[in-house]
């Protein structure tokens, strides 16, 4: 691919993704290919400034693989590109540890959207042929050790729908999806609902970003977790004329047409059991989450605009 | 491997409150610049959820903030020894977020605020905001259910005004 911004440096990057991604020294050429592409298309909207950035510090880093160990990235072996990516991760210059954050974000996302296609097993054994695991965990979750080898899982399939999210058919970039681009699959879609597929990187380079794109907004991304507000939180935004009352009875609308509901004790898995079992110590309260039981991530609130004179 | 049906991978809520400074703003080209820092509060529940994880039967945390990263049940005493905050290196420590909130906040005037609690910008009764934009502070749960109320909300007060022009 000669679109590719790191074609020039195509071996060492290649030696840094196998490090980031060890499943990679096992994958097919489409599979690099497939990764580029995505990487290309990230980049693309990127300045040509930040692409210059990035291919210094893959230059950077080889140079760097000579110094310590006298050997070029492609040379060197796993261990000590990796030793020298760790280092690299903990310099006291964050524009360092940014570079590294980056550029491991930017494989990430390469090599986890092709998450339903054709990754490699984690464990080793004949793979499956689609990509499930074999008994669909029951034998995972009965400790069952016999099973261990045969069963194929993507260790990062779920990284992106971690939330739960899952994708509605709201509009994109565009005034709306087409209906043959709708899959319903949060993967599939990432490229036109999210801002860089999901990858979008804050101004200092320190936190990754999922956020939707296109008319709509946040309500073009429907995040599965159905909460409604706690009654103090409403009460300390203190906004004129609304009301905790008010937000609860159109949430309650909502959770009807959704068809939210919990699950029934029995189709808890045994790991979710485990969990609010524990919660239930006097260190910590718990409850069910509603339509699914899913974690949540952090959350980050922005300040007004208006706070700083200038600011758009 | 051994253990990995004990294995349970937790996303911790770190919620951290609107702070100046933490702002989106537009480059050049009119891409969004999302400026955001991280505030001790949120480094501190990181280091509370770790302990939070003992407390419910934790055997072994892996901990970010934590340098080695691996933390058994044993040390839990001595946590304060082990998680520092000059462990936590932005760009360094995996955080990521798929929630955020606020950038035009509802309030009572331009002075406080962005929008009123129909998501008109003030001075600019036209305009419309009708998504998370509007949460003036960190919700605390998931935004989703209050995304779509308040989108709700919105929607009903334009129709409400459509009916009386």
């Amino acid at each position: 691919m000669t679109d590719f911004a790191l074609a020039p440096d195509r071996v060492r990057f290649r030696a840094l993704a196998r490090t980031f991604v060890p499943a990679l020294a096992r994958s097919p050429a489409e599979t690099w290919d497939a990764l580029e592409s995505t990487m290309t298309v990230a980049l693309a909207s990127r300045p040509a400034a930040m692409i210059r950035q990035l291919r210094l510090f893959v230059r950077m880093l080889d140079w760097a693989c000579w110094v310590r160990f006298g050997r070029s990235l492609d040379q060197a072996d796993d261990a000590r590109r990796l030793q020298l990516l760790q280092a690299f991760e903990r310099a006291p210059v964050q524009l360092v540890r940014r570079g590294v954050w980056g550029l491991r974000t930017l494989v990430f996302m390469g090599y986890y959207t092709q998450a339903h296609r054709s990754l490699p097993p984690l464990a080793t054994g004949p793979p499956l042929a689609d990509g499930m695991p074999a008994d669909d965990g029951q034998a995972l979750r009965r400790g069952d050790r016999r099973g261990r080898g045969r069963r194929r899982y993507h260790g990062g399939s779920d990284g992106l729908a971690g939330g739960g999210r899952t994708v509605g058919p709201g509009p994109g970039t565009g005034p709306a999806v087409p209906d043959h681009d709708f899959t319903g699959r949060e993967l599939d879609m990432a490229g036109a609902l999210f801002a860089d597929g999901g990858g979008f990187l804050t101004a200092d380079g320190s936190m990754t970003l999922a956020f939707g794109q296109g008319y709509g907004g946040s309500t073009i991304a429907y995040t599965g977790t159905s909460l409604v507000a706690p009654e103090r939180v409403i009460r300390r935004w203190n906004v004129p004329g609304l009301s905790h009352g008010d937000i609860t009875t159109r949430a309650q609308r909502y959770l009807g047409e959704n068809n939210v509901h919990l699950l029934p004790p029995e189709e808890i898995n045994e790991n979710n059991r485990l969990f609010v079992a524990s919660c239930s110590r006097p260190a910590c309260t718990s409850r069910s989450s509603p339509q699914r039981t899913s974690p949540v991530s952090a959350l980050i609130t922005l300040g007004p605009w208006t706070r700083s004179p200038g600011s758009r | 491997m051994d253990a990995f049906p004990r294995l349970q991978m937790i996303l911790v809520l770190a919620c951290d409150r609107a702070v100046d400074g933490n702002r989106v703003a537009v480059d050049r080209l009119g891409k969004p610049v999302v400026r955001y820092r991280f505030t001790d509060q949120v480094r501190e529940s990181l280091a509370a959820a770790t302990r939070i994880f003992f407390g419910a039967g934790a055997v072994r945390v892996h901990a970010a903030l934590a340098d080695p990263p691996v933390i058994e049940s044993a040390e839990a005493r001595t946590l304060d020894r082990r998680i520092e905050a000059r462990h936590f290196l932005p760009g360094a420590t995996s955080i990521s977020s798929a929630h955020l909130m606020g950038g035009a906040a509802m309030g009572r005037t331009a002075a406080d605020s962005v929008t009123d609690g129909f998501g008109r910008v003030h001075g600019r009764p036209w305009l419309r905001v009708a998504d998370s934009c509007l949460f003036p502070d960190a919700l605390e749960i998931n935004p989703y259910l209050t995304i779509m109320a308040l989108a709700d909300r919105v929607a009903d007060g334009l129709l409400a005004e459509l009916k009386t022009t």
